[in-house]
Order: C-alpha cells, then sequence, then structure tokens
C-alpha cells in the first residue's frame, strides 16, 4: 500500500523503535535478544517493537533454525524515515551551532 | 502519545547555559537567526507574513515566519526546491536545572494537514445529529 505512510509514522513515532531501525539499517539479520543486547530495554519489550515495525511493513521476520532473524523492508520506508533522519540530524547541527553562539 | 509524535515530527530538546534573552536574542532577529540557523539566512525581519531564503548545504529554502511570540516562541515554515513544506516551532522557557530550555519541533506540513482533517472529521461525527439539533 504505497502512498499512506500515517502507519510508517506511527511506527516511527517511537525512540525506541527508531533505535531499532537504525541498528537493523546497520546490521540486518539481528535477533530480538542482539538488539536487546544493544539497547536498554528488555528483549520482551524489542519483541514488541518488532511486531509493530512487521505490522508497518517496516521489517521482515525470517527464520533460520531456532532463531529468527530480523531486516528491514525497504519500501515502504523511502520517505517517511528518510524525511526523519535527515531534518533530525540538520536540528543536531543547528542547535550545535546555536550553542556555540552561548 | 502526544500529536507531534503521532505527526512523525522531528523534536529536539536542550538546555541552554544562558537567560532566555540571550537565546530570544538568537531566535528573534535575522542577525541572531544568522549566526546558526543555516549557512546563508536572508531575512528583513522576524514578523508574521516575513519571507526570505535560507541556503544549506547549498540548497536554498523559502521561509516564512508564521507565528511569532516575543521571547517565548518562534513559528516559521520553510521548503526546499524539491522537498515538501514543513512547520518548525521554537519554544523557549525556564529549565527547571536552571538555563533556558529550547525545544524544537518540525513536522512535514502534509502531514499535519492530514491529522487535521482526521481531527475534524472525527469532531463531526462525535457532535452528530442530537448536539447540532441542540446548537
Amino acid at each position: 500500500m504505497a502512498g499512506d505512510p500515517g502507519p510508517v509514522f506511527a511506527a516511527l513515532a517511537d525512540p525506541t523503535r527508531r533505535e531499532v531501525v537504525r541498528l537493523l539499517a546497520a546490521r540486518p539479520g539481528l535477533t530480538a535478544s542482539a538488539l536487546a543486547g544493544e539497547l536498554p530495554v528488555s528483549r520482551q519489550a524489542i519483541a514488541k517493537h518488532l511486531a509493530q515495525l512487521r505490522a508497518a511493513g517496516l521489517a521482515e521476520a525470517e527464520h533460520a533454525g531456532r532463531e529468527t532473524r530480523y531486516r528491514l523492508t525497504p519500501e515502504p520506508f523511502g520517505d517517511a524515515v528518510a524525511w526523519m533522519v535527515q531534518a533530525g540530524a540538520r536540528w543536531d547541527a543547528r542547535l550545535e551551532r546555536l550553542q556555540a553562539q552561548l | 502519545m502526544t500529536l507531534h509524535d503521532e505527526l512523525g515530527a522531528v523534536r529536539r530538546e536542550v538546555v541552554l547555559e544562558a537567560e532566555r534573552a540571550a537565546v530570544w536574542a538568537l531566535v528573534g532577529g535575522p542577525d541572531g537567526l544568522a549566526t546558526w540557523l543555516a549557512d546563508e539566512v536572508r531575512l528583513e525581519a522576524v514578523e508574521p507574513g516575513a519571507r526570505g531564503t535560507v541556503r544549506e548545504d547549498g540548497e536554498d529554502r523559502a521561509l516564512t515566519i508564521e507565528e511569532v511570540d516575543p521571547g517565548r516562541r518562534l513559528t516559521l515554515s520553510w521548503c526546499a526546491p524539491d522537498g515538501d513544506a514543513s512547520l518548525v516551532e521554537l519554544t523557549l522557557d525556564e529549565a527547571p536545572e536552571g538555563g533556558t530550555r529550547l525545544v524544537v519541533v518540525e513536522i512535514p506540513l502534509q502531514r499535519l494537514h492530514a491529522v487535521s482533517a482526521g481531527v475534524a472529521a472525527r469532531a463531526g461525527a462525535a457532535r452528530g445529529p442530537r448536539m447540532a439539533a441542540a446548537v
């Protein structure tokens, strides 16, 4: 369902989910346990976030033996994430310059 | 969950070690903004309706000042040539731990319109025929 970014934005509204997305973007194929090891939240919480990302069509699960590995699905991502990442990075830079003025 | 979160907005919050007036000096006028907002800021005044351009990463953005609450809040909209317009709100207040807290929210306007329409539709439905008759 291209065109409606609503579920994508909702899924990305949560800072932990954005962290999960960043980690999966950098290292596709991480497991829920590996993600929990990187973030200050429980494995159960990670599982919930992953379920929400899957529901929004942002991530997919891949069963490899007893493990479930996760990766991002690129299609719905495009604009929503690109915009948030880019606009956020620009504000970080601007606010650093502002702080330097004081 | 706040409205901003639902919109997929970018939000940043910093506590600055300065009086609110000193921070506003960098926000409430073109010269102040020029020191940090972008590589180049071409703007006559920071007052509602004022239009200008900012140049950043070699790209010009058309900018419009939307609302100004001196010392407290600046709202502007801007748009890159090939991008979507977005609304930016800068809010200053006193941080409880001292200094000034600056909150920045940037919301893509497309999303804002979609949500406003949704809110209006729900408000209309909630009112219903009985409420309408009472009015």
